[in-house]
């Protein structure tokens, strides 16, 4: 099942770069493509490309200081002190995982193989969902830049913090109650074992880091990517007069928000000021729900996600986020 | 997977890896790493060049001496792809910002952007524009209100008549090159007409930041709508969109056009970035010329002229009658940034 799916989203991926290909030859006038590269291009892809290359040059920083961070805990942090640092009552862990993200400010491309990395060592596992959810949007990182995205609405922050600590910390709540297997990919195990064998064999081997470095680099790599290119194109073809006209009432601008929030896959220290370039078309409430839902869940952060849990597990943690979000951004008093 | 295939693996990161070295050290060097990025991030840009460095390094090593580093045996999860056919399209997606760095013309954000995000004009949003554009009729005598408004206020006839500033303006730019413009404000002879222009700004309540800088664009004879107050100053203007009508103002943009405008009418607009083009909105302001038609869309220019008052559902709005518009080159930076510090202080 899941090797099907990822198998499709390659193959999408594939077929979209090959259509690429064939816009670029055709669009732009083939009796051109041997005067020396020199051909016409037309300004929509010219576009299509700065948006692309700005959106990859703004998150490959963030992405870099993910894999390094997460190499240092698997370095430097051994799981018993992952265990005792951890509280044991739930009471106390879950809060605890919802302000983790003040001690580790990691935005949502890093925090996958961290969280990954902890539950690991030994973290339970609704306290490492929650800190799943919560970290990239409740630390001072990400606060600050929504404040300052949002100059005229300092409120802002305070209310993603808030409802971003809230949705974690339910969502972490229903895991503990519901969710008693493990759900954890089947051969995540060997991988795991295998990583911790490799840390053993070579820790504190600064090549060994980067040799690592660069696996997780065109792993990680390779997703945002997509996710870059897709929300280019999205950005150069869909009028936002188009959303405005779906996202008419409270629920489907909350909705239409959310779904954009989705397949643009912005990094969530940067998504507060296209949040903000949206606040002459949307109400503060669905600016709201981009600002939440984005960093707990979009396109690329869920094909992470299936390479680590079970399809199952995935399916309802995108379901219980999603009516989450949708409940708590509704009732806020934004 | 044998070792000579991995080492093709990393053969190929390789070059993908020096790829991306060479763009963003191009891009660091021709400066056109501001097409893309706000100044402010142009520090993690430069940190980033340094570990795509190590990492290119340490990639090519893998390629020459192997994994041996590894003792143990497990090619799978080195995340190296399965098929050949895998791997074309997870390199090609890696080649695709290479393919397009080097080989795309740069083109900065121009109109078709902009209809796409819709455009920020002085105090009202697009939706607004259609009907600022039919608003002509009632302008006149909004104007004409102003300017007798003007006349009727002591302290700033003598601000505002065009001999009469002359010497304080020399004084400014005097100051402006010893101590640069905020202490401008201070000097002596211009400190009694500074405290009455400042009382005017003071009484709408919008904090000192706003009226400060309401207080020296007020002062300059022609307001200069310089890159560095541009969206600060449209903010300030939006404010105090009653005081500013009448005065006569500098700006520089490219031009944008709605199906809606008439002949005469044109936006002279800029991008504002806070991160990458991404978030890139536009802001601008209404001009009007008879012959406004004969300016290209895109095109850059420099316009001259009178801001008038126009009424629009009851929000007043400025506009730009021009007298004087001419053509130049884009500018080297051609977006514009809000400056945090000082929006902080507010």
């Amino acid at each position: 099942m899941l090797a099907k799916i990822r198998h499709f989203f390659i193959e999408i991926l594939g077929a979209l770069i090959l259509g690429l290909a064939v816009v670029v030859l055709t669009v732009n006038g083939t009796s051109d493509i041997f005067a020396g590269w020199k051909m016409e291009w037309s300004p929509r892809w010219l576009d299509v490309k700065t948006f692309f290359l700005s959106i990859v040059l703004e998150a490959i920083p963030f992405v870099l200081l993910g894999i390094f961070f997460s190499a240092f805990i698997q370095t430097f942090i051994s799981e018993e002190q992952v265990r005792r640092w951890t509280p044991k009552s739930m009471i106390i862990g879950l809060p605890f995982a919802g302000l983790l993200g003040f001690l580790f400010p990691v935005c949502e491309c890093a925090i996958i193989p961290v969280v990954r990395r902890l539950i690991q060592k030994g973290m339970p596992l609704p306290v490492g969902i929650t800190f799943l959810l919560a970290g990239p949007i409740v630390n001072p990182v990400v606060l600050s830049s929504t404040y300052i995205a949002f100059t005229r609405q300092p409120d802002m922050a305070l209310y993603r913090g808030v409802a971003g600590f809230a949705v974690a910390i339910i969502v972490g709540l229903l895991v503990f109650l519901f969710v008693k297997n493990n759900p954890l990919r089947l051969g995540m195990e060997s991988q795991i074992r295998h990583e911790a064998l490799h840390t053993e064999a070579v820790r504190g081997k600064l090549s060994a880091t980067f040799s690592h470095a660069v696996d997780e680099f065109f792993d990680m790599g390779k997703y945002l990517l997509f996710g870059a290119f897709i929300s280019a194109l999205l950005q150069v073809y869909v009028s936002r007069d188009m959303l405005v006209n779906i996202g008419q009432t409270p629920l489907t601008s909350n909705l239409v928000m959310m779904g954009m929030a989705y397949l643009f896959s912005l990094c969530s220290e940067a998504d507060a000021f296209i949040a903000a370039s949206f606040s002459n078309t949307f109400q503060s409430s669905s600016l709201l729900a981009f600002l939440v839902f984005g960093p707990m869940l979009d396109f690329k952060t869920t094909l992470m996600l299936l390479s680590t849990f079970r399809f199952g597990f995935v399916v309802k943690l995108v379901v219980a986020v999603t009516v989450l979000v949708l409940a708590i951004t509704m009732l806020m008093p934004v | 997977m044998d070792q000579t295939r991995l080492k093709r693996h990393y053969l190929i990161r390789s070059v993908i890896l020096t790829g991306f070295t060479l763009l963003l050290t191009y891009l660091i060097v021709s400066e056109k790493l501001s097409h893309y990025l706000a100044p402010r991030l142009h520090m993690f840009s430069y940190v980033t060049l340094g570990i795509l460095v190590i990492l290119t390094v340490v990639s090519i090593r893998q390629a020459i001496v192997g994994a041996n580093e590894y003792d143990c045996d497990c090619e799978d999860v080195h995340k190296v792809p399965r098929s050949p056919w895998i791997s074309l399209i997870v390199y090609g997606l890696f080649l695709l910002p290479l393919a397009m760095g080097f080989l795309m013309p740069d083109k900065i954000l121009g109109s078709d952007v902009a209809e796409k995000r819709g455009i920020t004009l002085l105090s009202n949003d697009v939706r607004k524009l259609a009907e600022v554009a039919a608003a002509t009729e009632s302008a006149k005598s909004n104007t004409d209100i102003a300017d007798n408004r003007n006349s009727t206020d002591p302290s700033l006839s003598a601000g505002d008549t065009k001999p009469a500033p002359e010497a304080g303006s020399e004084q400014v730019e005097e100051s402006n090159q010893e101590q640069g413009p905020s202490d401008a404000t201070q000097q002596e002879p211009a400190d009694i007409e500074d405290e009455q222009i400042r009382k005017r700004f003071d009484t709408n309540g919008f904090g000192d930041f706003y009226t400060d800088l309401a207080v020296s664009l007020y002062k300059q004879p022609v307001i200069d709508l310089h890159e560095k107050v541009f969206l600060d100053g449209l903010t300030t203007m939006e404010l105090y969109a009653k005081e500013f009508a009448g005065k006569e103002m500098e700006i520089l943009g490219f031009v944008y056009r709605q199906t809606d405008f008439s002949a005469e009418q044109f936006v002279v607009a800029r991008f504002s970035v806070s991160c990458c083009t991404a978030d890139a909105s536009v802001f601008g302001i209404l001009v009007e010329k008879p012959d406004g038609s004969k300016w290209a869309k895109d095109s850059w220019v420099k316009v001259r002229g009178k801001l008038e008052l126009r009424k629009v559902d009851g929000f007043d709005m400025l506009m730009l009658k021009a007298n004087q518009v001419e053509p130049v080159k884009a500018p080297k930076d051609p977006y514009v940034y809000y400056s945090y510090d000082a929006a902080s202080n507010s």
